[in-house]
């Protein structure tokens, strides 16, 4: 399905590509994202790639916002996600839109299967304002893991999490996209987790994309391109961590 | 009760007359907060998250009764409610509903702001994440009432003291009258203006002790909350 120029989309059949166009935001002026057109395909991994600034949390707000479908088929877990005051439980429930009309027990047995696949079941009745940055993170993967969705918009969701925690998250990443085939568009500067994750990238730069394809380019860029310079930098960087 | 001495003794042998001031300033307070409260958390949360023209300068009016003067207030309801004023008939001058009205029109205000900009500090952090889990709007509207619940406390806390410690409006709708309309601090006034110094401040402190009861409970609860 093809969209108009900023007028959304909604999504009902998940095994056609979707192509958004006019993909552009202006600030103050300047111009910060200008995407003429942008095909994703049902079932790929695609890793956002790009420095700060490049636009990957603006695309990843214009593809969440301009698509939509039923019941959440569609998640989208934002850099700064809010953990509200509830239980890790409450807020993991949040992430089951009622439109679904799912029993309790079908919701408790989901909840149970997130808490254990991201290994919160420890804290299931702590307070979301007590959670620290790493745990926070796991509970917001958590809520929109908890139901099985098409398309998932994934905005840095491994930041803040150690080593530990990152295996637990690609883990249930990992098995999640395997189980319901979903579209997954991963914004990340962790070049081994976008490796790991992904099978595509899309390499942004101020606003424009720079290089596409399959993530094996990773591998060897041109020489002297801007993707060259951006992965020496974040491999320097990543190595440091 | 005239003498310092007096009040606190009639406070210790549960005195008819300082009792009836005290309930009549409690249910008054009550009732003029409850009031401000159920109309302007709904009218605070709504501007907060909606947009509509005409808003910011709604903002700037109702910030602007935030400084109504209780005088004002008063003489506004005062005309509202005397015999030849548009709600005459209904004889509710120098009541207790006339009280709380008058008391209304100045908590009110209050509430709306302190609501809006209590949500509002929080709203950007929280929008995002709500508009992405798709939740109902009544179920938007509570999750956003219960973060900021702490800081609805204080707008509750500051809508009583102000409700407790109103003179000037009650005394010009409420009229200080002996077993009706007599309140803590109408009586302080009139003490004061006995000359019985003494007993104005016993009565003064009575209310503060009121009001110590009141934010020690509810920072209990805070507290507890915390814990």
């Amino acid at each position: 399905m093809t969209d108009s120029e900023s007028f959304q989309a909604y999504v009902t059949d998940f095994n056609k590509p979707v192509t958004l166009t006019g993909l552009k935001q202006v600030w103050r002026g300047r111009v910060v994202l200008d995407i003429p057109q942008l095909t994703l395909f049902p079932g790929c991994r695609y890793a956002l790639l790009g420095a700060n600034g490049s636009g990957k949390s603006t695309l990843m707000n214009l593809l969440s916002g301009r698509l939509s479908a039923d019941n959440g088929q569609i998640g989208y877990l934002p850099q700064k996600p809010y953990v509200f005051d509830l239980s890790i439980s409450n807020n993991i429930r949040l992430g089951i839109p009622a439109g679904l009309g799912l029993p309790e027990s079908q919701k408790q047995s989901l909840l149970q299967d997130q808490l254990e696949s991201l290994h919160l079941t420890g804290l299931s009745a702590a307070r979301g304002s007590r959670l620290s940055g790493g745990e926070a993170q796991r509970m917001a993967l958590a809520r929109i893991l908890v139901i099985p969705r098409k398309i998932l918009f994934l905005d840095e969701p491994t930041s803040s999490l150690d080593l530990n925690g990152l295996a637990q998250a690609e883990t249930a990443l990992t098995s999640y996209l395997s189980q319901n085939n979903s579209l997954m568009v991963l914004a990340t500067h962790q070049l081994s987790v976008a490796r790991r994750l992904c099978d595509e990238m899309i390499f942004l730069d101020q606003g424009h994309i720079l290089a596409a394809g399959p993530i094996s380019g990773l591998m060897n860029p041109p020489r002297d391109s801007r993707l060259s310079l951006f992965l020496r930098y974040e491999h320097g960087m990543n190595s440091m961590e | 009760m005239t003498t310092f001495e007096s009040v606190f003794a009639a406070f210790i042998s549960g005195d008819g007359e300082l009792y009836r001031i005290l309930g009549l300033t409690v249910c008054m307070t009550l009732l003029s907060t409850g009031f401000s409260l159920l109309a302007g958390f709904p009218a605070g949360a709504f501007m907060a998250s909606c947009s509509f023209p005409g808003k910011k300068m709604l903002r700037r009016i109702i910030s602007t009764c935030m400084s109504l003067p209780p005088v004002v207030a008063g003489l506004f309801v005062f005309l509202l409610l005397s015999r030849r004023g548009p709600l005459g008939s209904l004889q509710l001058l120098f009541s207790l509903p006339a009280m709380v009205i008058a008391q209304f029109l100045l908590i009110f205000p209050i509430v709306v702001c302190l609501t809006l900009s209590a949500i509002e500090s929080r709203q950007k952090a929280i929008s995002q994440t709500i508009f992405t889990l798709g939740l109902p709007r009544y179920k938007t509207y509570l999750l956003m009432l219960w973060e900021c619940r702490y800081n609805l406390l204080t707008v509750m806390l500051t809508g009583f003291g102000r409700s407790l410690s109103e003179v000037g409006a009650v005394m010009m709708v409420g009229g200080n009258i002996q077993g009706k309309t007599r309140v803590m601090t109408t009586a302080i006034m009139l003490e004061t203006n006995k000359g019985n110094f003494g007993a104005a401040i016993a009565l003064g402190l009575v209310l503060l002790l009121l009001a110590f009861l009141v934010n020690a409970i509810a920072n209990h609860f805070q507290e507890a909350d915390h814990d």
